[in-house]
């Protein structure tokens, strides 16, 4: 970053990370979007510095999201399990220890892990069946973090078109400018031309 | 021009009204200085002026136009209140991962007596109501009182009321008593997973109202234009 960019971005507020989070990590980040925006200005630093923290957001909610399912996985584990063990006319409390038990083991046992996929395939099921069941009980978190990730990715679209329309309104006063500047010049030229010899003459 | 009649008249007006009388209305008019912490800019700002004022002049240019200027100072403003909200979402996840709660529960401490008398108090009542005996206004009061305590009990024991009556009522009874063991209630912050990306996710799911709540006041940015569309280059 040359010294007039870490200038402007030392005007700018910090970035506030969590205390998990690597400072490194985030500067690479917005290093990359400087790289591929590469900012002119202060206003083009604010839009990268905004854009970079919204991916950044946007990675940190997306972790969450699968660890959201990850750690419901267990619970829909001894659900299913429960409904698989079920025999037919028994109750759901005469099982569930079985349940229980067989669910904390296949996260570590081999042989838990077999027990649980050949259950499964009695009734013509995988593994991709404890998943549903995860991301089934915690739809309402996961709907949540849907809507915040939505808000985020939008503001985030919106940033990028803010630094297109900006550019465009800049570039368009910049010829503007430009073309006022050469209509100056060459009257300029044109007045000089006819005081001052030509080394021709 | 106000005539002296009617300044008089006001001022007569104004030796009528005394403020709020009540104490619910001396606490809410007791805030009327204040704004929401968020749009607050007292406190926040005042430590951010000179950066504010510097991020302006740059976002402005050499332009010494006052509308111009202005309009950089919105941005300015605009960035750091970004900051401010994206500050608080941040210390707000930190809090949940470390106590896993953002309000403690307040910890039970009923003396026994207390809960002897709230017990009574509603047998009692129960016992009116069953015997088609009329009610009192203070007894009704009574109960209410012995009501809150009760669900105190209810909520340290984490009693739902799928027992069945007869069963539950012997169950407070004995809760009351003392006669009845009762579990340990459970450190919010003890629920949290230890594994570092686990507890992460876990304090934004248990932080997500909050956090939707804070996503409303990060409002989107206005378009460039808007923004920035007055400035001109020198």
């Amino acid at each position: 970053m040359s010294k007039q960019r870490r200038a402007q971005v030392a005007l700018l507020p910090i970035s506030p990370l969590l205390i998990t989070e690597s400072v490194d990590d985030f500067d690479r980040v917005r290093d990359a979007f400087d790289q591929e925006i590469r900012p002119r200005g202060i206003i083009d630093q604010m839009y990268v510095g905004d854009i970079a923290y919204l991916t950044w957001e946007i990675l940190r909610l997306r972790r969450c999201k699968a660890g959201v399912i990850n750690s419901a996985f267990r619970d829909a584990l001894e659900k299913l399990l429960a409904q698989l063990l079920r025999q037919p006319g028994g109750y759901a409390h005469q099982i569930k220890d079985q349940a229980d038990s067989l669910a904390r083991a296949w996260f570590s046992d081999r042989a838990a892990k077999k027990q649980v996929s050949e259950l499964l395939a009695v009734f013509k099921l995988d593994e991709s069946a404890i998943e549903a069941e995860a991301v089934r009980s915690s739809a309402a978190d996961l709907e949540q973090l849907d809507r915040l990730l939505a808000s985020l990715e939008s503001r985030r679209i919106k940033a990028l078109r803010c630094i297109a329309d900006y550019r465009g309104g800049f570039a368009r006063q910049l010829r503007e400018s430009s073309d006022r500047i050469i209509d100056g010049k060459v009257l300029a030229l044109d007045n000089a031309t006819s005081k001052k010899p030509s080394a021709a003459a | 021009m106000v005539s002296e009649r009617r300044i008089a008249a006001n001022r007569r007006n104004a030796r009528k009204s005394t403020g709020p009388r009540s104490s619910i209305g001396k606490r809410r008019t007791s805030r009327n200085a204040y704004s929401h912490g968020l749009t607050a800019s007292a406190t926040p700002k005042a430590k951010y002026t000179k950066r504010i004022e510097k991020l302006a002049r740059k976002i402005a240019g050499n332009t010494t136009d006052v509308v111009i200027l202005e309009c950089a100072r919105d941005a300015a403003h605009a960035e750091f209140d970004l900051a401010q909200i994206r500050r608080v979402k941040i210390a707000l996840i930190e809090r949940m991962s470390a106590f896993g709660e953002l309000e403690a529960l307040e910890v039970l401490q009923l003396e026994a007596p207390e809960r002897i008398k709230a017990w009574r108090t509603v047998v009692n009542f129960v016992d009116r109501l069953m015997r088609g005996r009329p009610i009192t206004p203070e007894q009704e009061l009574g109960l209410i009182e012995a009501d809150a305590i009760l669900d105190r009990v209810r909520t340290l024991v984490g009693l739902d009321l799928v027992l069945g009556v007869h069963k539950y009522m012997k169950f407070m009874k004995s809760v009351i008593q003392g006669t009845a063991i009762l579990p340990e209630q459970a450190e919010a912050a003890a629920t949290m997973p230890s594994a570092q990306s686990e507890r992460l996710a876990e304090a934004v799911r248990r932080a997500l109202p909050e956090l939707l709540k804070l996503d409303m006041s990060d409002a989107p940015q206005p378009p460039a234009s808007d923004r920035f569309g007055p400035l001109e280059v020198e």
